[in-house]
């Protein structure tokens, strides 16, 4: 006999334990970040400008408006938030990979661009540091670039960093508001987000 | 028979596994994708153009976007070389002049634009940080007006 039975069933045990230690250390990879994680009791949603809204100039159909209100709270939300090694983000999406001539502008004086090419969905990403508007009430960023088909979803992003400061994982806070392209057709925000009234937790190293 | 079966058995469970572990792997790289390494370089005071664009042909930087700050202000753009930042300049300041004429936009974000666009006139834009392509020199963290220079 080329195994005998208890042989074989140890071997499946082995097989076994080994498949299922891959996946609970794979899973545990990908969660590892989420000792970052906001959690709902401490400022999930709470301090995030979670009322604004996103709309096209109606003088330039190149450029997007996006309005977010912010609070002192917020502000003092977002350098805690900074020096727990996350960023707050707002983001403009385009459908399409082939944009150029991007300029923008924010009623914060120290946000910046953030920008990578190639995907099919453009994320242009503004951060915030510091005394991030600390009296303007609001932030209102404007982007504009070549192309009419912004989709322009806009919405707070939190990005977590891990200990080394790689990119771990990125969760809505709140959409701001969602947006009608130049044919009327309405876009709304992907995936869930967070919201001061909605009761939900997002998890996940990626969406 | 029986041996046959086991051997089945095992080649059977070699593959669950390979095809888990395949799996996994797949599944972990999911929203990975190679991006072109980018660093920003943040400098301590506010740099005036020109000496952005001397900065960045002294060190022979590729540059992809620009931010400008100033009271209450920001904006930016991006550039592919430092000949490009005057052009870059001009159209910031004819598209935040725009801005003033747009109805939707309320009176205290107009006025946070006017006084920006002000300071510009009289002081030229100031720039807070760059973006560049590439991985970053290590002589960049020694020049007197760099904050910190941090990798994408």
């Amino acid at each position: 006999m080329f195994f005998r039975r208890r042989e074989l069933l140890l071997c499946l045990v082995v097989f076994g334990c080994l498949a299922y230690a891959n996946l609970v250390l794979a899973a545990e990879f990908a969660t590892s970040c989420d000792y970052y994680h906001v959690h709902r009791d401490v400022d999930y949603g709470r301090w995030v400008p979670c009322e604004g809204s996103a709309w096209r100039s109606s003088s330039d159909p190149y450029r997007i408006y996006m309005k977010g209100i912010w609070t002192k709270e917020d502000a003092d939300s977002a350098r805690y938030w900074q020096n727990q090694g996350r960023c707050l983000e707002m983001q403009f999406h385009y459908n399409g990979n082939s944009i150029s001539g991007i300029t923008w502008g924010s009623n914060s004086a120290t946000a910046v661009l953030d920008y990578d090419a190639g995907e099919y969905n453009v994320d242009i990403h503004l951060r915030y540091w510091g005394s991030v508007a600390y009296n303007s009430g609001y932030i209102q960023n404007w982007v504009k670039c070549n192309r009419k088909d912004i989709i322009g979803t806009s919405y707070v992003r939190q990005i977590h960093f891990d200990d080394s400061g790689n990119h771990c994982y990125g969760q809505v806070m709140c959409c701001i508001g969602a947006y009608k392209d130049t044919s009327g057709k309405y876009y709304d925000c992907y995936g869930e987000w967070y919201s001061r009234w909605k009761n939900g937790d997002r998890h996940g190293p990626y969406y | 028979m029986f041996k046959q079966t086991v051997k089945g058995l095992l080649i059977l469970s070699c593959c669950v596994f390979l095809a888990l572990s395949a799996t996994v792997a797949w599944g972990s790289s999911i929203g990975k994708k190679p991006k072109t390494p980018k660093y920003r370089v943040e400098f301590k005071r506010h740099l005036t153009v020109q000496e952005t664009e001397a900065f960045l042909k002294e060190e022979s930087l590729q540059p992809f976007s620009i931010t400008f700050s100033g009271k209450g202000y920001s904006c930016g753009g991006l550039i592919s070389s430092p000949e490009e930042i005057e052009n870059l300049t001009k159209k910031l300041e004819e598209e935040l002049a725009e801005q003033l004429n747009e109805e939707e936009l309320d009176f205290q974000y107009k006025t946070a634009v006017k006084e920006y666009l002000q300071e510009v006139k009289n002081d030229g834009f100031k720039v807070r940080e760059i973006e560049c392509l590439g991985e970053p020199k290590e002589e960049l963290k020694k020049k007197e007006f760099v904050l910190r220079v941090v990798s994408d």
